[in-house]
């Protein structure tokens, strides 16, 4: 009786399940995080899982087309004075904020005012650092916000003066920290404007639900002034680990998988799902150079020295590219030939000129890394390579999650970190003025005048060979004389799309570009069909 | 009574295993045929073979070596948290169950309390406190055994006080310390060994737990669980390298619980549960 009772109750389970498999909404797409994004507040937001979700929550002034040119958004057209000096945007007559209220240039005086307030110490800040007194104003020296070079000319214009002619600057405001901001919003519920019941958005989507380390759903914005995009429902799902979303994705609960690990790629890339190509993104190890021993730059290039990038790009089975330089190929300023070599004899005998022979009385260092498979991999390769070149003692490795290992490097940099750097817009000025003693994001404590005035040169100046040539001295500096990072590869997007859904694209600045892609309503059988492998 | 021990099939069988196993932890070093942990760029993912038996790992590592010196770390771990904590048992059972009264309360109530708190817990509490490493698995497990450990001998103890033996030995004037030493303990050792031989596979599986999960022991060294946790996410790619680590956890806890099921039945054949 018991037994037939708890058959009923298996099958109840089971048809029930089914039943809802069928009845979900087609027209669906499933993406997975890596973790929970620690802000949606644009202004604030200093990490890729943030951007990556909030590239089609919000639009700024400018947006990227396919192949990386600046092409209108929220402004219909632009105007530059002559001396390159001014910028007026003229907004749209239809942009429009997700609750229907129309978009207004003092919205964006808002928002830059708000990115640029000591008081948050955004770590985006210095991104707005060629507007006139926008440092002074973020450091403290001029306290009026009003002296900031953006003002609202009337509600459809957005004036805005730069110290000096920046030849990339129509690149900045694509960029999700640079977007409008809704003071009524953030005055009526300071703490929580970025909850769905609150949150106001001028992109393709808005967010309808955030459960908090689970998922986040978004629909299309109904006041969204572009084409209303194909897909009616994105569902962006916290999958910490990447076997976990290739998995789910084989199951097609998931319409796409990134991050493949690399001891699946082997077999994934065998699909006809599969994708690679390489991303605007540097994948490197920074040194706290106040720590002892890294203080010493020569301990730092006999660490350069010591890593051979080929074999461990090997090791990752992906797209990835072994860079040795800071600009990665693709973007103006690619020069292969700057950076630190593998050579294990100079790595030795740099480490012995620095008081360590062969690796003697190295004191014990540690390692810190954010709990990713690809992390692990890479750290551990390098500890194996540390103690095989230069026969120092075992590195400690430590993990930390995502959130809280982002709050480590800022307070309390370890001796060895890892990190990466994808690229906000495509000039090599975005990647080196990271490094630079102003920026937040700089975690090596290394700061260089010399590098500092090289990177405000390049900034400054419009002829495009001369700037090679800055950008080329700078990351020799960076790399070479000093060793501050070391670079190991330029990422790659390895990821497996389902066959229904079409057009869509990770671009390389890693964008992705969900608004344009469509899904082809696969019938149950489709979506249930095993994978072909050829 | 070794007659009978031999006599048992199980705890033959299941005995020489653990031998072996012993013995491959204990000459691990002279038996691998490489290093654990050297890094073969040229040897990534390879399947079984004759100079790699088990295959190598995703960062070139032979796996047979790399089982074989886990083995140490998941012996170590398992037999001194077990001794330690049988050890401690022991001892706090021994005083709760001989003094009785206001003592026994305050042991027994003590004992309770950690008894409410997960070991996970307390394990990531002695991480803060020690660092990752193997100090605090070492303290956690023990604990745990202690706890189990402690209850069981108290119990035993409090029947055992009551026996004519313990009362005669007190008309003679033995103190309670030598009672407890001399008169109790040894009636206690079969049960305490069949504990002992549940205790160890259990811990066994805990570190490979804790290890699993990222609790463990840091890289580069790996025990069990280490190499579990590693492989698993290679399941559909490169299967050996779940198989072959999970293939010796499953043997040792089955040969350490066919052992303790055996010799439960010879010293113990009333089939006293615990």
């Amino acid at each position: 009786m018991v037994k037939k009772q708890i058959l009923a109750l298996v099958f109840l389970a089971f048809s029930c399940a089914c039943t809802k498999k069928s009845g979900a909404p087609k027209n669906i797409f499933r993406y997975p995080i890596e973790s929970d994004p620690p802000t949606l507040d644009w202004s604030l937001v200093h990490d890729h899982v943030s951007f990556e979700v909030l590239h089609s929550l919000q639009d700024g002034l400018t947006q990227h087309d396919g192949n990386l040119n600046v092409v209108p958004a929220l402004a219909s057209r632009w105007e530059i004075s002559q001396d390159g000096k001014t910028y007026t945007f003229y907004l749209r007559d239809d942009a429009k904020w997700s609750d229907g209220v129309p978009v207004k240039a003092e919205h964006f005086v808002t928002g830059w005012r708000r990115l640029l307030d000591p008081k948050h110490a955004a770590e985006y800040a210095y991104f707005l650092f060629d507007v006139e007194n926008a440092q002074e104003y973020n450091s403290g020296q001029v306290t009026d916000p009003s002296l900031i070079g953006i003002k609202a000319l009337d509600e459809k214009r957005v004036q805005i003066r730069l110290k000096y002619p920046a030849g990339y600057f129509l690149h900045i405001p694509t960029f999700a920290i640079t977007a409008p901001q809704r003071d009524d919003v953030i005055q009526a519920h300071p703490k929580d404007f970025t909850e769905p019941q609150h949150l106001r958005t001028t992109g393709p989507y808005r967010l309808i639900e955030w459960k908090h380390d689970s998922k986040l759903t978004f629909e299309p914005n109904p006041y969204y002034y572009g084409k209303k995009p194909a897909i009616e429902k994105i569902e962006f799902l916290v999958v910490k680990e990447d076997s976990t979303a290739l998995n789910l994705y084989e199951r097609g609960e998931l319409e796409v998988a990134m991050r493949i690990p690399a001891l699946d790629l082997d077999r994934v890339k065998r699909w006809a799902d599969y994708r690679s190509s390489p991303v605007l993104r540097g994948y490197y190890y920074g040194f706290n150079t106040n720590l002892k021993p890294f203080d010493n730059v020569l301990v730092r290039k006999a660490f350069a020295h010591a890593i051979d990038r080929k074999e461990l790009v090997a090791l990752l089975k992906g797209g990835q590219l072994p860079a040795k330089a800071w600009v990665p190929r693709g973007m103006f300023g690619y020069d292969n030939n700057v950076g630190i070599d593998y050579n294990p004899s100079l790595a030795k005998s740099f480490l012995a000129k620095a008081g360590f022979p062969n690796g003697k009385n190295f004191p014990r260092v540690t390692l810190m890394y954010d709990s990713t498979e690809l992390n692990k991999l890479v750290a551990e390769r390098l500890q194996f390579a540390w103690k095989n070149v230069l026969n120092i003692p075992d590195i400690e490795l430590t993990t930390q999650e995502w959130k809280v290992y982002l709050d480590t490097l800022s307070h309390n940099t370890p001796a060895l970190w890892r990190m990466g750097w994808g690229a906000d817009y495509p000039d090599p000025h975005n990647f080196l003025d990271l490094f630079t003693s102003k920026s937040g994001n700089n975690h090596t404590h290394w700061r260089n005048p010399r590098y500092d005035s090289l990177i405000l040169a390049g900034a400054k100046n419009m002829n495009p060979t001369e700037r090679i040539e800055i950008y080329k001295k700078a990351q020799q500096i960076l790399l070479e004389e000093d060793a501050a990072i070391i670079p190991l590869f330029q990422q790659s997007v390895d990821m497996v799309v389902k066959p229904y859904v079409q057009n869509f694209v990770v671009d390389p600045l890693e964008n992705p570009k969900i608004k344009e892609a469509q899904v082809v309503p696969p019938s149950d059988k489709k979506r249930h069909a095993k994978l072909q492998t050829p | 009574m070794m007659r009978r021990l031999f006599r048992d099939k199980r705890i033959v069988v299941s005995g020489s295993t653990l031998a072996l196993i012993v013995a491959c932890a204990l000459f691990a070093k002279w038996l691998s045929p490489h290093d654990p942990n050297f890094q073969s760029p040229n040897a990534i993912t390879l399947g079984p073979s004759l100079l790699h038996p088990f295959g190598t790992d995703s960062l070139g590592r032979d796996v047979f070596s790399r089982i074989l010196v886990g083995s140490q770390v998941s012996m170590v771990v398992a037999l001194t948290t077990a001794i330690s904590g049988l050890c401690l048992g022991c001892f706090v059972g021994g005083i709760s169950g001989m003094s009785g009264g206001t003592v026994d309360v305050i042991l027994m109530r003590g004992l309770e309390f950690f008894y409410t708190l997960p070991t996970l817990l307390v394990l990531i509490c002695l991480n803060v406190v020690f660092g990752q490493g193997i100090t605090g698995i070492l303290i956690a497990l023990s604990l745990e055994g202690m706890l189990t450990v402690a209850r069981l001998v108290r119990g035993q103890v409090m029947q055992l006080k009551e026996a004519d033996f313990v009362t005669a030995a007190k008309a003679l004037g033995g103190s309670q310390v030598t009672i407890l030493i001399k008169h109790i303990f040894p009636n206690l050792l079969g049960p305490i060994l069949v504990t002992l031989t549940f205790l160890i596979p259990a811990n066994i599986m805990y570190e490979a737990f804790l290890s699993f999960i990222g609790l463990g022991i840091p890289p580069p060294y790996s025990s069990w669980g280490t190499l579990a946790n590693e492989g698993w996410r290679g399941l559909l790619s490169h299967p050996h390298l779940i198989f072959f680590p999970g293939f010796a956890i499953f043997i040792t806890m089955l040969a350490f619980n066919f052992l303790g099921d055996g010799l439960r039945d010879i010293l113990d054949p009333r089939g006293e549960t615990w």
